[in-house]
């Protein structure tokens, strides 16, 4: 890694960019609040890219991007730009061409969490910290204002405490209203000892209709069921005692450079994005949409990776994107590589998918799965999937708890970089599915988290193979799905 | 401030000056052989002697005062002007402007997240507390950094380049001596050479900016230059050292008579011997150059250096 020729990379785009006539020529029209001056997006991108790879420390790119800003800004005659009689000439002009721009998220620096150690972790282990059980059960509940049914996902007692992981749907008298909370504290909870408990309910990190119940107090480690009462209901058992089938796990090395990870991530980001966008590819392709936008400065990226001495000449990474670019018909990235055919067999898949025209049928209704699988530590950062759940508008979930390094900080520019694995599922029908992490809650030391499938996850599989690539390593586990709603 | 062999860098520099509000009115503030002088104020430590114990503090104080605090700033270079067409419009209604825009940052939302807390534990609390209170002390330096910028920019052409050459002088001396750090200063000096040698070059050879390449040059000698290439693999690639900024740049003397003046053999103002390239890679010839000020087409304190008659 060539720290100080990464720093002239970006210095020197920034100079190339002061002086390009476009950059100076500020849009016409504008909302009254907005800056005047926006960072052109190859140096955000660059800059962006290279503290990701460690090229570049966050302070001196935000130092870079604020000298940069400041030189467009002092640099905006007023003739060129709108008129003072114009009615959106801001009132405050001063501080829309220099406005006070507090550090970024390049100045963050990562959280550290200590890994539990792997020993203290044990799939299904009884006797402490780190238990993790599926459960696949649905339990009633109904009185006069309210009835409905809690599908619990898996149990699991960490550092932080013990918590069933369900999601919910419940109904009033005057029809279905899924945003209604169980009423847990009417709920009795004892284990296989007497104790009794109180149930926590909390929806941090979690998506709609999902939650988290934490059992107060800490029950002993090694319970072997919970008797759950609900009102109207009778009491319903909850066997610990069911181990998770032992989870089949490789983990092989990979030798992926810095560059080449952030630009796998990349790829993916772009991949991810497409679900989002319009259905019309015609609209797709008219700029400036989310994935042009997404694909601004890739080739300036590309270029600056391989001058900081994180990206190999020969990587086939450059190529790759610029087959997925193609393959999206995005143009304007400005990558110079020749297109490569060898595409990853997932990006494959999902391209598949799209390119079926039909990326946001849905293809399965409401459901839930027990599922367990504690993957091993990768790069520092250790992950245990704790449920599935269907949504017949939202898509496939899996909640999960993260232990290791996340940033204290959103990726920029769209590309989410806090997540440090590529998670893939390939399902029993050999199609492979994005998960996109879309939140996340600090626990504590332990991160709430959900992971987004894209597309969703077909209900017919029995088993699901789970694709963790962190740098140095990936994980391929496959893992039982038991499903809640038996057909 | 180190002096070359022929000199401090600022010898082919005449004096200039500019007026700034101060109280009710406006002072002259002058440069004048590498440093900033304020004629009103004779006795300006006496006055910052009184700023501390409570008294107002004149502009011009102030004024001095961002001016130290920038004369080892690298920033200086990216923000600052790279040649006497790129205009920069910072006027002291700017910096009046900016000066009352005081309100203080209170924290905000860092960023969006899909979830949020519905209460904090307290650990949590706590540690939003101290990055509240860590993220107002940094706003508090970049506000007192932005205004700093503004009012040096508001100075002036003649003013900007000055510090420009200041700082480029005394980094370009660190890197000499080799001091501890110094090489941290590379890409940021490389890049202010690139940023005012490239349209230069475009009006010396016609070609494009991004063709030029610098680098750092080092040791005996002025460097070199050579033209590489065709079309669009045409490149300019020049060595300069880190000195040149102040020497050469800073006086005004980059391109003169079609000429690219790489060094300074004899300093002065307003008569000056340099080294020039007529041509990439062709040896550098002296010339013999005099000064004027106040050419049609350039900010008043920028001088115009030409061939000596004879």
């Amino acid at each position: 890694m060539n720290r100080e020729r990464a720093e002239t990379f970006l210095r020197l785009l920034a100079e190339s960019q002061i002086r390009a006539p476009q950059t100076r020529q500020q849009p016409g029209r504008r909302s009254p609040d907005a800056p005047l001056i926006t960072l052109p997006v190859k140096v955000a991108r660059v800059a962006w890219a290279l503290v990701a790879v460690g090229a570049l420390e966050g302070e001196t790119a935000e130092t870079i991007l604020s000298e940069v800003e400041m030189a467009l800004a002092a640099r905006l005659l007023p003739e060129h730009g709108p008129s003072v009689t114009d009615p959106v000439w801001p009132s405050s002009p001063v501080a829309q061409r220099f406005p006070l721009l507090r550090p970024r998220v390049y100045r963050a620096k990562p959280a550290w969490v200590p890994v539990p150690a792997p020993a203290s972790a044990v799939t299904g282990s009884a006797g402490g910290p780190g238990r993790y059980v599926p459960l696949g059960q649905m339990i009633l509940f109904h009185d006069q204002a309210i009835s409905g049914e809690l599908d619990l996902m898996s149990y699991a007692h960490t550092a932080t405490g013990a918590r069933v992981v369900a999601t919910w749907r419940a109904r009033d008298p005057l029809g279905s209203q899924r945003h209604i909370v169980p009423p847990v504290d009417q709920f009795e909870v004892t284990d296989d000892r007497g104790n009794g408990y109180d149930l926590r309910f909390s929806t941090e990190g979690r998506p709609e209709s999902t939650c988290d119940l934490t059992l107060d107090p800490a029950p002993p480690g090694d319970i072997r069921w919970l008797d759950i009462t609900t009102p109207g209901e009778a009491t319903a058992r909850v066997d610990l005692q069911a181990a998770a089938p032992a989870a089949e796990s490789e983990v092989s090395p990979v030798e992926l450079s810095p560059g080449e990870h952030l630009l796998t991530k990349v790829a993916e980001g772009l991949l991810l994005q497409v679900p989002d966008l319009p259905r019309d590819p015609h609209v797709q392709a008219i700029g400036p949409g989310p994935l042009p936008w997404l694909a601004a400065g890739l080739g300036d990226v590309i270029a600056a990776l391989q001058t900081a001495e994180v990206l190999p000449e020969d990587s086939p990474l450059p190529g790759r994107l610029a087959t997925l670019c193609a393959s999206l018909r995005v143009s304007g990235h400005g990558i110079t590589a020749p297109p490569a055919l060898d595409l990853p067999e997932p990006w494959l898949s999902l391209l598949a998918y799209y390119q079926r025209r039909k990326p946001r049928q849905t293809q399965a209704r409401d459901d839930f799965a027990g599922l367990v699988a504690d993957l091993p530590e990768l790069d520092g950062f250790r992950l245990v999937l704790l449920g599935l759940h269907h949504f017949d508008h939202g898509g496939t979930w899996i909640n999960a708890l993260a232990m290791g390094r996340i940033p204290d900080h959103n990726g920029a520019l769209g590309l989410d970089m806090v997540f440090p694995l590529s998670i893939w599922v390939h399902d029993s029908a050999g199609r492979w599915h994005a998960a996109r992490p879309v939140g996340w809650y600090d626990n504590g030391g332990e991160y709430l988290l959900t992971l987004r499938l894209t597309p969703p996850l077909p209900r017919s599989g029995t088993w699901i193979e789970v694709l963790a690539a962190g740098r140095s390593a990936k994980v391929r586990t496959t893992v039982p799905l038991r499903w809640g709603y038996q057909s | 401030m180190s002096n070359g062999p022929n000199g401090p860098w600022y010898a082919c520099l005449p004096q200039c000056e500019s007026l700034v509000p101060c109280g009710t009115g406006q002072h002259a503030v002058r440069w004048e052989a590498g440093s900033l002088r304020l004629p009103e104020h004779p006795d300006a430590e006496g006055e910052l002697v009184l700023a501390a114990l409570g008294g107002e503090k004149a502009g011009c104080i102030e004024l001095a005062e961002a001016w130290g605090r920038h004369t080892g700033d690298l920033s200086v270079l990216a923000i600052g002007p790279r040649q006497p067409a790129d205009e920069i419009s910072v006027s002291w209604d700017d910096v009046a402007a900016a000066a009352q825009l005081s309100q203080p940052f209170t924290g905000g939302t860092p960023h969006p997240r899909p979830m949020r807390l519905a209460s904090q534990a307290p650990g949590l609390q706590a540690r939003a507390s101290a990055r509240r209170r860590q993220v107002s002390a940094e706003m508090d330096q970049v506000r007192q950094r932005r205004n700093d910028i503004l009012s040096l920019l508001a100075l002036g052409y003649g003013f900007q380049v000055r510090l420009i050459g200041q700082v480029a002088a005394a980094h370009a001396a660190r890197l000499g001596d080799q001091a501890e750090g110094s090489e941290a200063t590379r890409p940021a000096l490389v890049a202010a050479i690139a940023g005012r040698l490239a349209p230069a070059a475009e009006q010396w050879l016609g070609i494009d900016p991004d063709q030029v390449v610098v680098s750092l040059h080092h040791g005996p000698g002025w460097g070199s230059a050579e033209l590489t290439g065709r079309g669009e693999e045409r490149r300019l690639r020049v060595s300069l050292p880190p000195s040149w900024l102040a020497q050469v740049w800073a006086c005004g003397l980059t391109l003169t008579s079609r000429h690219l003046v790489v060094a300074v053999e004899q300093p002065g103002w307003p008569q000056a011997r340099v080294l020039a390239l007529r041509a990439p890679g062709t040896a550098p010839v002296s010339l013999d150059l005099q000064a004027t000020l106040g050419a049609t087409g350039t900010p008043p304190d920028a001088p115009r250096w030409e061939v000596r008659p004879g």
